[in-house]
């Protein structure tokens, strides 16, 4: 799986990517949204794993910017977040776009991977 | 016009006091006919346009928003003109975004855009919350010069002693009275316990930024050493000796999320006031505890139709860490009881369990934080309980009995809303 992440802590980042790629994924890794959209044009991914809180702009932009690029249905199943704001609004804008949301720091990471892999159904 | 914010006042901790008969007739003219909302607020806001300190100033905008409503209330006095209207809840948030923007609260700030609010040119503002409204202040001259230190001063001075005088708007109820129409019949909160709440509200905020800075700032290198440490556990360490270390920093990390995440929700008042169905509501508390209280007998004792109004989260928070608490002394059966105490006005809900209950000598170290006698406990879990029911301006009682043996802990939760 070509994964990748968008995430400006650069430990979790690295973390992350390390633990993916120990799973047998591709997995590339930036710390800026914007730097993130050039990636998305040249490259394709099975994945994409976006914070949203970035030192650019949010998740949130990357999405609506991916739009020119991908179906709806492509970036429900192609995105998912991550944030450590479980807000309502957070949570409800996410679900406007049928993406998958993990929630920082996570309670199992094999819970997590699965989700990353696509291993679970969608949970409401 | 008498100044009644007179300097002697505002640099005294006395309470500010003012007299409503007089602060009536203080109204200019033209004043009189319109219908007042608040007559101590009305006086109050005057006497502070008028008073010395303030002398270059214009006007004050006094907003009040009922968490929850679909627009807001705006109070505009100048030295000429008073009126009392709705904004819409938009113009009222985009005001408080940007007032909160600028973090320091006591700079300056800026509309250029003239809008719905009519807050014009530099103005100085500050925001507050109580668990039930939103309130904005601003005060300017209606122009876009700069203010002077002394100006900035007067404001800082002002603010520091506002407590006593929000103290006001709560003295004869009819601000509370009048909008907790809107809300059913919420309950008005005597004078005394609104002017206390206040202070303790404003403390509660300030505690709050202070723990969503520190949440924002720990949480993200916390979890990136959380992941680190999933790594180094699967891949590094096969070595036994080392195992335990890997072990070890993970609990910790896992504990100091779990203060960060818990402390947040203790100074975070952000939720609305809803009506709960307590049956139901412990029930679904109850299943959240389904695999800490594993094999332990569970007893409901509540009238299907006691309902509440009250902050969901903190409530449950609260009976899920008794509910825990108990399941950790080792009980085998816990009862949790809930009854309308009408005399006393009270809802009083018991945690109680035939565990091995809290020894004498520990009584008086129960609530501290910090405090455990557990090896896994973080001893925040009824430091944090008390202080969630203390928001919820209820009390929380510890009684053990003998034959059979018992331990209950009460929570007594004022009646805030419709039964």
């Amino acid at each position: 799986m070509n994964i990748l992440i968008i995430e400006d802590e650069y430990l979790i980042q690295q973390a992350l990517k390390k633990i993916l790629e120990k799973k047998g994924n591709n997995v590339i890794a930036t710390d800026s949204g914007r730097d993130a959209l050039e990636i998305i044009k040249s490259d394709k991914f099975d994945r994409i794993i976006c914070d949203l809180m970035l030192k650019d702009i949010t998740g949130f932009d990357v999405i609506e910017e991916a739009k020119n690029l991908f179906l709806p249905s492509q970036i429900s199943s192609l995105f998912i977040l991550m944030t450590a704001y479980s807000s309502p609004s957070v949570l409800s804008r996410a679900k406007s776009y049928n993406c998958k949301v993990l929630l920082k720091p996570f309670k199992s990471l094999d819970e997590a991977t699965d989700i990353i892999l696509g291993r679970l159904n969608e949970k409401d | 016009m008498e100044n009644r914010i007179n300097e002697e006042s505002l640099n005294t901790n006395s309470p500010i006091k003012l007299e409503t008969s007089k602060g009536l007739q203080s109204l200019p003219k033209g004043l009189k006919n319109q219908r007042p909302l608040n007559k101590e607020l009305n006086s109050f806001l005057l006497d502070t346009l008028s008073s010395l300190h303030f002398k270059s100033m214009k006007c004050i905008n006094f907003f009040y928003h009922l968490k929850g409503n679909a627009s807001a209330n705006s109070i505009r006095i100048t030295k000429k003109e008073y009126k009392i209207k709705q904004v819409s809840i938009k113009s009222f948030r985009d005001a408080t975004k940007l007032i909160k923007a600028n973090k320091d609260l006591f700079n300056p700030h800026q509309v250029f855009k003239q809008n719905e609010l009519k807050i014009l040119g530099t103005f100085l503002a500050f925001d507050f919350s109580t668990p039930t409204h939103y309130f904005l202040f601003t005060i300017g001259r209606e122009d876009f010069l700069d203010f002077t230190e002394e100006e900035v001063l007067q404001f800082k001075k002002f603010i520091t002693f506002l407590p006593f005088q929000i103290n006001l708007i709560f003295k004869n109820e009819y601000f509370i009275i009048h909008n907790a129409l809107a809300r059913n019949n919420v309950v008005k909160a005597p004078h005394q316990q609104a002017h206390l709440s206040f202070i303790h509200n404003e403390k509660m905020n300030l505690l709050g930024e202070l723990l969503n800075t520190l949440k924002h700032e720990l949480s993200n290198p916390l979890f990136g050493l959380q992941l680190s440490l999933e790594l180094l556990q699967e891949e590094v360490f096969n070595s036994d000796e080392l195992k335990p270390f890997i072990y070890e920093a993970k609990n910790n990390i896992a504990r100091s999320q779990n203060i960060i995440e818990n402390f947040s929700k203790l100074f975070s008042n952000t939720e609305a006031l809803i009506e709960i169905n307590i049956k139901k509501f412990t029930e679904e508390i109850l299943t959240l505890t389904k695999s800490e209280t594993r094999g332990v007998l569970k007893e409901i004792n509540i009238e299907p139709n006691l309902s509440i109004y009250t902050y969901p989260s903190l409530l449950a928070q609260a009976l899920f860490n008794l509910i825990i608490n108990a399941a950790q002394a080792k009980a085998t059966l816990i009862r949790i009881k809930a009854q309308l105490s009408k005399t006393r006005g009270k809802l009083v809900i018991s945690v109680i369990d035939n565990g091995v209950g809290i020894p004498s000598e520990q009584l008086p170290y129960i609530y501290e934080a910090f405090y455990t006698t557990k090896s896994y406990g973080t001893g925040l879990g009824l430091y944090l309980t008390q202080n969630y029911i203390k928001i919820l301006n209820g009390t929380l009682l510890y009684q053990a009995k003998e034959e059979p043996k018992e331990t209950h802990f009460i929570m007594e939760l004022p009646i805030t809303g419709k039964i």
